[in-house]
C-alpha cells in the first residue's frame, strides 16, 4: 500500500478528515472565537483588534489559504465518508435500534453542510461586504467592523435567527467530531463514562454557545 | 418457573435471486424456558407439517461460540440482551402476545443467501490478508522461550474471543467491519510474535476491508453493544494506530 | 476381505516414532506439487492437517458445510489442552502422559500410538504459542496450568474457557494462509457426501453445494477425513447441531472398517433436559466438582424444594461410595451413579432426571467472592439457560452424550483399511480407548493433523501406484447417481413425520438401551426397533423444498438416514462386547460394589466392523491389544 493508497483508505480518509477538521478547529476556529468575544467590550478595542489583525496581512492570508485547503479536503473526505458508507450500509432493515449513536453523530452530513451554507453566507455578510472607517483612539484609520457586526443584527430578528440556528450546528459538529477525532487517531475514547466525550461536549457547545453570544449581543444593544 | 407465551412472528423469507419479503407466524404454547433458536424450530416444525417451507436460519453450536446464529429481533443484533448471542436468548424475555419482527444481518457486504442466512465470507477473506502468523509446522521454538505479561496475554484474549458472527457490521450505521477487524490486529499487536508481520498485517488487512465494501468507520460506537462477545472500542483506536504507525514507518 | 495391520513401528516404545519418520519414503519437494490431497472438514484436526500439508507443497483441496472453517465443532471445546511440559515441575513427563492416557482408556487403545501421542504433545504447545494463541499466563509471564480428570498433575494449556476456539482460530488462520497463497482451495458450504474408491484406492469424493445444491465430483490422490464424531445420534448431546457421521458410514460402506461404536463417552456435568423442544445439551465445565457437593435427597419423590431438605435427608452419594475420590470421581462413574438414583426415583426437578450440584458448603467457606471468581461465567450461563441462581439454590445436572470414542479404524499411519484414506480427529477410533481423559481430544486432533499425518502420508503418496483417472470415471457417474437418487427419494417420500420427530425416537431408543448402561436384553430391543424406525423413516418422512436449493431439512435427513443405520452397528457393538470398560458398561459385567468390570480374556480387542451390505451382518475384525509398557490392571477409585 502506497502512502497515497493508505491516505485513501477508510482509516486513512478518516485521519484526513479529522487532520484537516482539527486544523480548522485550533487554527481558526478558537482565534476568531477569541477576537469575536471582544466585540462585547465596545468598539474601540474591538476595532484595534479587528486593525491590528489587519497588519498581520501574511499571516493572515496564510491562514486563510490554510483553511481553503482544510475546508476543501475536509470537504471532500466528508463526501466521500459519507457515499461509501451510504454505499454500505443496507437500509432495508426495517427497523434497527440505536443504542449508542448520538443524535449529534446522527447529524454530522447535515451539521456539516449547514457550517459550509453558514461559511458562505457568513463571508457575503462580513468579508465581501462594504465596510465603513472610522478612527481609533490612537489616532490610527481603520474598518469600522464593530459597526458592521452591529448593523448587521441591530433590528433584524431574523438575521439573528439565522445565525443562532447555524451555532446550534456548529455546536453538534464540533461534540461528535472533537471526540471522535482522538479515536480516528488512535487515542481511545471509551464507550461509556468517558470524560473526553463530556469535555468533547462542553467544548462544543460551549463554543457555539460563546459564538452566539455576540449576535444576540449585537441584537439587544 | 416457566411458562407458555404466544407471539406473533414477523420474518423476513427471500428466496435466492429474490427480492424478499415479510411474513407472518404464530408461535405457539412457547415455553418460555426454551431459547430462541429453539423457538424456531417449533415454528420450523409447525411450518413443515403445514406444507410450508421451514424458515432458513443458520446455527450450530447453540452455546455462543461458533457465531454461526444471528438475526435482527426487533432491530436488535441477537435480540435485546448484551453480551448474549441469539442461541443464548430465552424466551422468558419476551411478553406474551407481543411481535416479534425478525430479519437477516443486512449490510452490502452481506447480501442474503436465503431468509436469514447471509453470505459472510468477506470476514474470511480480511482474515486471509494476515489474521495470523505466518509460521509453518515445525518452525517453532520451544514455547516458555518468550516470557508474556499477563495483563497483555489477557487483553489479547479480549480481543482473541471475537466469533466472527458480524453482528458489529449489521449494528453499524455504516456497515464497517471495523471491529471485527480491529479485534485480530490487536490481539497480535498484543502480542510478541505477531510483531514481524505487524505493518503489513493491518495495511492487508484494512485494505481488503475497503475492497469488499465494508464501510468507513465514524465512531459510532453501536457495533460495541451489539457484540456478543464485549469486543471493546478500544481495539479500534488500536487498529487505527498500528494502521498510522505502519505508514509512517515506512514513509 | 479386510486384514488389519496396525504397522506399529519395531523398535522400544520410546524410539518407534523416530524410527518410523526415518523409515518413511518421502516425495521429492518438486514432485509434492503434482499431488492432491482432499480433506474432509476443517475443525481443529481437519485444518490443521490442511494448512501443514499446503505447506509441505501438496495440493490441497478442503470441505466443510459451514460457511467458514472457523466454525467447526472444535470451536466450542472449553476446558483445555494437554501436554508433557512438565512446566509445575510437578512430576510429568511423556511416558507419564501416555500412561495415564492408556489406563484412562481402560486398557483399549493401541500403546504405540497413545505414546506418539504424549511425544508430539509438546511440540503442538510449542506451535501453538507461536501462532499467537493467547494462553494463560502467570504474572511471571509464563504459561499457566490446570488440572483436570484422571490426572494428578497439572499439564492442562488453556485459555479461558474458549480453549478450543483459540486452538481452531490458530489452526484457521493457518489455513488461512495456505488459501491465501494458493496451497489450499478452500470449499465452504460444501457438503461431502460420498467417498469414491477406485481398484480399492479412494480417489476422491462427491460433494453438494449447499447453497445451489450443485452435486460435484472431485478427484485427488488421497483423502483424509476430518469430520468429528458422531455423539449426535443420540439427538440430544453437547455436540454442535451439524455433527454427524456421514461421511465416516460413507467411508464404512465403501469399505473402512469401523471401530468400536459402542466407546461412546457421557459427561457427568450438563443442564437437564426440560422440555420436549430441546434441541441440544450444555456443557457445564467438570472444574465445578472441585468445589459442588453432589446429592439428592435420601426419600423416593420428595419434590421439596432443595433449601427445605434438612441435611439428614439428603444422599451425598459420591462421597458415601467413593470415599477416597468423593465427587470427583472419572466422568464414567460420576454420570451411571447419577443415573442409578434417578431411575431409584430420587431424581429432582421437574422431570425427575437430574441431581444437585451444591455449592453452599463451598461459598460458607471460601466466600461468594472466591467462588464467583472461579466459575462466575459458569455460573452466568447457567442462570442464562435456567433462569435459576446456583449461588442460593442448587445446580441441577445430568449426564449427557459428549464424545465418541470409536470411530473409523486406522493403523499406525492413521490410514483406514481403505488404501489412500485417512482419518484423523474424533472421527478415528482413535487413541482414547474405551474412554477419553479430559483436554486430551483437543490434544489428539493436532497431533493428528500438524504433526502425524503430514509425516504418514508422504509414504503412501511416495511408494502408491496412483494412476490419473479423471472424473469422468464410472465410479464417479456411479457415486454423483446415487446421491443424487437418495435425496430425490427422501424428498419424493411427502410423509407426514418431520426429520427431527425420527430423529427425537432413534435418540431417545439408544438413550435408554445403549446409554450409560447397557444390557443384553436391551441391546436386542434396539436392534428390533431401529430398522422398524428406519424403514418408518423411509415411508413417512416429511422432507419438504427442493434439491437444488438451500434446504436444511433435506441436508439434516440426509444426514438422519445414514445415522438410522449406523445406530444399529453402534448397538451390535455393545451387544458383542460383554465387558463393561470405560464408557461402555454392560450391566451383567460389573463387581459386587457394581463397578464396571473389564474382561481381558475375551475382550482386549479393537472390535473392527467390515460392512457386508446393508441386510447382512457385519463381519468382525478383531485387532489384538498387546500391552508392553502398562500392566493391565482394574481401576478403583474407592
Ligand atoms: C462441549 C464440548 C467441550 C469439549 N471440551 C474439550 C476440552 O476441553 N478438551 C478437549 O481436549 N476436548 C474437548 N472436547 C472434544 C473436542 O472438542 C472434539 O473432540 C474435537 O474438537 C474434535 O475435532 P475434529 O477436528 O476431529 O472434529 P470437528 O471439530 O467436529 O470438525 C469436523 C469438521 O468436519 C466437517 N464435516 C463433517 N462432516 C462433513 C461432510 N460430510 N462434509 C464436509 N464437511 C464435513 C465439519 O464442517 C467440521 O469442519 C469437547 C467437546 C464438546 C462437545
Ligand atoms: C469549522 C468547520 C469544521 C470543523 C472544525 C470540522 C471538524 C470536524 C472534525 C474534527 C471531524 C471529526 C473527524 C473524525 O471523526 O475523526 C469532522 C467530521 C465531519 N465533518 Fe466537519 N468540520 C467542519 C466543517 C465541516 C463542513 C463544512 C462539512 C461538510 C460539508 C463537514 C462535514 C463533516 C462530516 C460529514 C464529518 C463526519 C464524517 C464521518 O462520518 O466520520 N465538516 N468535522
Ligand atoms: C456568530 C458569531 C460570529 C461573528 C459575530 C463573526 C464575525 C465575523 C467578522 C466580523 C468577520 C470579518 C472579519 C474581518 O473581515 O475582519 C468574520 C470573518 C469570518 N468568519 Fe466569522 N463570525 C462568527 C462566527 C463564525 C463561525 C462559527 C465561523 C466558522 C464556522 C466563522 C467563519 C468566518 C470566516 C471563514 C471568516 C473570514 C475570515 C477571513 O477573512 O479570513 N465565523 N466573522
Ligand atoms: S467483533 Fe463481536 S460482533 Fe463483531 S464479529 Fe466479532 S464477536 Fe461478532
Ligand atoms: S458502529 Fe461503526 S462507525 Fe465505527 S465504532 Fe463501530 S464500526
Ligand atoms: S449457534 Fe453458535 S453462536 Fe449461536
Amino acid at each position: 500500500m502506497g502512502i497515497k493508497q493508505s491516505l485513501l483508505s477508510s482509516i486513512g480518509q478518516k485521519l484526513l478528515l479529522a487532520t484537516s477538521g482539527l486544523i480548522m478547529f485550533f487554527l481558526f476556529l478558537i482565534p476568531h472565537m477569541g477576537g469575536n468575544v471582544l466585540f462585547l467590550f465596545g468598539p474601540e478595542i474591538f476595532n484595534s483588534y479587528a486593525h491590528h489583525l489587519h497588519q498581520l496581512v501574511p499571516i493572515v492570508i496564510g491562514i486563510e489559504v490554510l483553511m481553503l485547503v482544510s475546508i476543501s479536503v475536509h470537504m471532500i473526505m466528508a463526501f466521500r465518508v459519507v457515499l461509501t458508507n451510504r454505499a454500505a450500509a443496507d437500509k432495508r432493515h426495517s427497523q434497527k435500534a440505536s443504542r449508542e449513536r448520538s443524535l449529534a453523530a446522527r447529524l454530522m452530513p447535515v451539521s456539516g453542510i449547514m457550517i459550509f451554507i453558514f461559511i458562505v453566507k457568513h463571508l457575503l455578510d462580513f468579508k465581501f461586504y462594504e465596510k465603513a472607517t472610522t478612527t481609533l483612539h490612537a489616532g490610527e484609520q481603520t474598518y469600522d467592523v464593530y459597526a458592521m457586526v452591529l448593523g448587521r443584527f441591530q433590528d433584524d430578528p431574523t438575521h439573528l435567527i439565522v445565525y443562532v440556528l447555524f451555532m446550534v450546528a456548529v455546536g453538534l459538529h464540533l461534540s461528535h467530531a472533537l471526540q471522535s477525532s482522538l479515536q480516528t487517531y488512535g487515542l481511545f475514547v471509551p464507550r461509556e463514562g468517558s470524560k473526553i466525550k463530556l469535555a468533547s461536549k462542553i467544548i462544543g457547545y460551549g463554543m457555539a454557545a460563546t459564538f452566539a453570544i455576540i449576535p444576540i449581543a449585537a441584537f439587544i444593544k | 418457573m416457566s411458562d407458555k407465551i404466544n407471539l406473533t412472528l414477523k420474518v423476513w423469507r427471500q428466496n435466492r435471486g429474490e427480492d424478499g419479503r415479510f411474513e407472518i407466524y404464530e408461535a405457539k404454547d412457547i415455553d418460555t424456558d426454551a431459547s430462541f433458536l429453539e423457538m424456531m424450530d417449533v415454528v420450523n416444525e409447525e411450518i413443515t407439517l403445514a406444507g410450508g417451507e421451514p424458515i432458513a436460519f443458520e446455527h450450530d453450536c447453540r452455546e455462543g461460540i461458533c457465531g454461526c446464529c444471528g438475526t435482527l429481533v426487533n432491530g436488535k443484533t441477537h435480540g435485546s440482551h448484551e453480551r448474549t448471542t441469539l442461541c443464548q436468548l430465552h424466551m422468558r424475555h419476551f411478553e406474551d402476545g407481543a411481535t416479534v419482527v425478525i430479519e437477516p444481518f443486512r449490510a452490502k457486504a452481506f447480501p442474503v443467501i436465503k431468509d436469514l442466512i447471509i453470505d459472510r465470507s468477506g470476514l474470511d477473506a480480511i482474515i486471509a490478508e494476515g489474521g495470523y502468523i505466518s509460521v509453518k509446522t515445525g518452525n517453532a521454538p520451544e514455547a516458555s522461550t518468550t516470557p508474556i505479561k499477563r495483563e497483555m496475554a489477557e487483553a489479547a484474549m479480549d480481543a482473541a474471543v471475537c466469533i466472527g458472527c458480524g453482528a458489529c457490521v449489521a449494528a453499524c450505521p455504516n456497515g464497517a467491519a471495523m471491529l471485527f477487524t480491529a479485534a485480530k490486529v490487536s490481539q497480535y499487536a498484543l502480542l510478541p510474535q505477531g510483531h514481524p508481520e505487524r505493518a503489513q498485517r493491518v495495511k492487508n488487512m484494512v485494505s481488503k476491508m475497503d475492497e469488499l465494501g465494508f464501510g468507513n468507520c465514524s465512531n459510532e460506537y453501536e457495533c460495541a453493544v451489539a457484540c456478543p462477545k464485549g469486543i471493546d472500542v478500544k481495539n479500534i483506536a488500536r487498529l487505527n494506530r498500528e494502521f498510522i504507525k505502519a505508514n509512517v514507518k515506512k514513509a | 476381505m479386510v486384514t488389519l495391520d496396525a504397522k506399529i513401528p519395531e523398535g522400544p516404545m520410546a524410539e518407534k516414532w523416530t524410527n518410523h519418520k526415518f523409515k518413511v519414503k518421502l516425495v521429492n519437494p518438486a514432485n509434492k506439487r503434482k499431488h492432491k490431497v482432499i480433506v474432509v472438514g476443517t475443525g481443529l484436526a481437519g485444518a490443521s492437517a490442511a494448512a501443514t500439508m499446503a505447506e509441505l507443497g501438496y495440493k490441497v483441496e478442503a470441505f466443510t458445510y459451514s460457511d467458514s472453517p472457523r466454525r467447526a465443532h472444535s470451536i466450542s471445546a472449553q476446558g483445555g489442552i494437554n501436554a508433557a511440559k512438565n512446566y509445575p515441575n510437578d512430576g510429568d513427563s511423556i511416558y507419564r502422559l501416555f500412561y495415564d492416557t492408556v489406563k484412562g482408556g481402560d486398557f483399549r487403545s493401541r500403546e504405540a500410538n497413545v505414546y506418539r501421542l504424549a511425544e508430539v504433545s509438546n511440540q503442538i504447545i510449542d506451535h501453538c504459542v507461536a501462532q499467537g494463541i493467547p494462553f494463560a499466563r502467570e504474572y511471571g509471564g509464563y504459561l499457566d496450568n490446570r488440572s483436570f480428570g484422571g490426572a494428578q498433575v497439572s499439564r492442562t494449556f488453556y485459555a479461558r474457557g474458549q480453549t478450543g476456539q483459540q486452538l481452531l482460530l490458530g489452526a484457521y488462520g493457518a489455513l488461512a494462509k495456505e488459501i491465501k497463497k494458493g496451497g489450499v482451495e478452500m470449499h465452504t458450504r460444501s457438503e461431502v457426501i460420498d467417498i469414491v474408491v477406485i481398484d480399492g484406492q479412494a480417489r476422491g469424493i462427491i460433494s453438494r453445494n449447499l447453497v445451489t445444491g450443485e452435486l460435484t465430483r472431485h478427484e485427488a490422490d488421497a483423502v483424509v477425513l476430518a469430520t468429528g464424531g458422531y455423539s449426535n445420534v443420540f439427538f440430544l448431546s453437547t455436540n454442535a447441531m451439524y455433527c454427524n457421521a456421514s461421511a465416516a458410514w460413507r467411508a464404512y460402506k465403501k469399505g473402512a472398517a469401523f471401530a468400536n461404536p459402542c466407546f461412546t463417552q457421557i459427561h457427568p456435568t450438563c443442564i437437564p433436559v426440560h422440555g420436549e423442544y430441546q434441541s441440544k445439551l450444555t456443557l457445564m465445565s467438570e472444574s465445578l466438582r472441585n468445589d459442588g457437593r453432589i446429592w439428592v435427597p435420601k426419600a423416593k419423590g420428595d419434590k421439596r424444594p432443595a433449601n427445605e431438605i434438612p441435611e439428614d435427608e439428603r444422599d451425598y452419594y459420591l462421597e458415601r461410595k467413593y470415599p477416597s475420590f468423593g465427587n470427583l470421581v472419572p466422568r464414567d462413574l460420576a454420570s451411571r451413579n447419577a443415573k442409578e438414583v434417578c431411575d431409584e426415583g430420587r431424581g429432582v426437578g421437574a422431570t425427575g432426571n437430574a441431581v444437585y450440584l451444591d455449592f453452599a458448603d463451598a461459598i460458607e467457606r471460601l466466600g461468594k467472592e472466591a467462588i464467583e471468581a472461579k466459575y462466575g461465567n459458569l455460573f452466568e450461563m447457567y442462570n442464562r439457560i435456567t433462569d435459576e441462581d446456583p449461588y442460593t439454590t442448587p445446580m441441577r445436572i445430568y449426564p449427557a452424550l459428549h464424545y465418541t470414542m470409536g470411530g473409523l479404524w486406522v493403523d499406525y499411519n492413521l490410514m483406514t483399511t481403505v488404501p489412500g484414506l485417512y482419518a484423523i480427529g474424533e472421527v478415528n477410533f482413535s487413541d482414547h480407548g474405551a474412554n477419553r481423559l479430559g483436554a486430551s481430544a483437543l490434544m489428539q486432533g493436532l497431533a493428528d493433523g500438524y504433526f502425524v499425518l503430514p509425516n504418514t502420508i508422504n509414504d503412501y503418496l511416495a511408494s502408491a501406484r496412483i494412476p490419473k483417472i479423471g472424473t469422468d470415471h464410472e465410479a464417479f457417474a456411479e457415486a454423483e447417481q446415487a446421491a443424487q437418487d437418495k435425496l430425490d427419494q427422501l424428498l419424493a417420500i411427502k410423509g407426514s413425520r418431520t426429520v427431527d420427530d425420527f430423529h427425537k425416537e432413534l435418540g431417545n431408543l439408544l438413550w435408554e438401551n445403549c446409554g450409560m448402561a447397557r444390557n443384553e436384553k436391551g441391546l436386542k430391543e434396539a436392534l428390533e426397533k431401529i430398522p422398524q424406525i428406519r424403514a418408518e423413516f423411509w415411508k413417512n418422512v416429511n422432507v419438504p423444498g427442493s434439491a437444488d436449493d438451500l434446504n436444511q431439512a433435506l441436508e439434516k435427513a440426509n444426514r438422519v438416514a445414514d445415522f438410522m443405520e449406523f445406530a444399529e452397528l453402534m448397538v451390535k457393538d455393545a451387544l458383542n462386547r460383554a465387558e463393561s470398560c470405560g464408557g461402555h458398561f454392560r450391566d451383567e459385567s460389573q463387581t459386587e460394589e457394581g463397578e464396571a468390570l473389564r474382561n481381558d480374556d475375551e475382550f482386549c480387542y479393537v472390535a473392527a466392523w467390515e460392512f457386508q451390505g446393508l441386510e447382512n451382518e457385519p463381519a468382525l475384525h478383531k485387532e489384538e491389544l498387546q500391552f508392553e509398557e502398562v500392566k493391565l490392571s482394574q481401576r478403583s477409585y474407592k
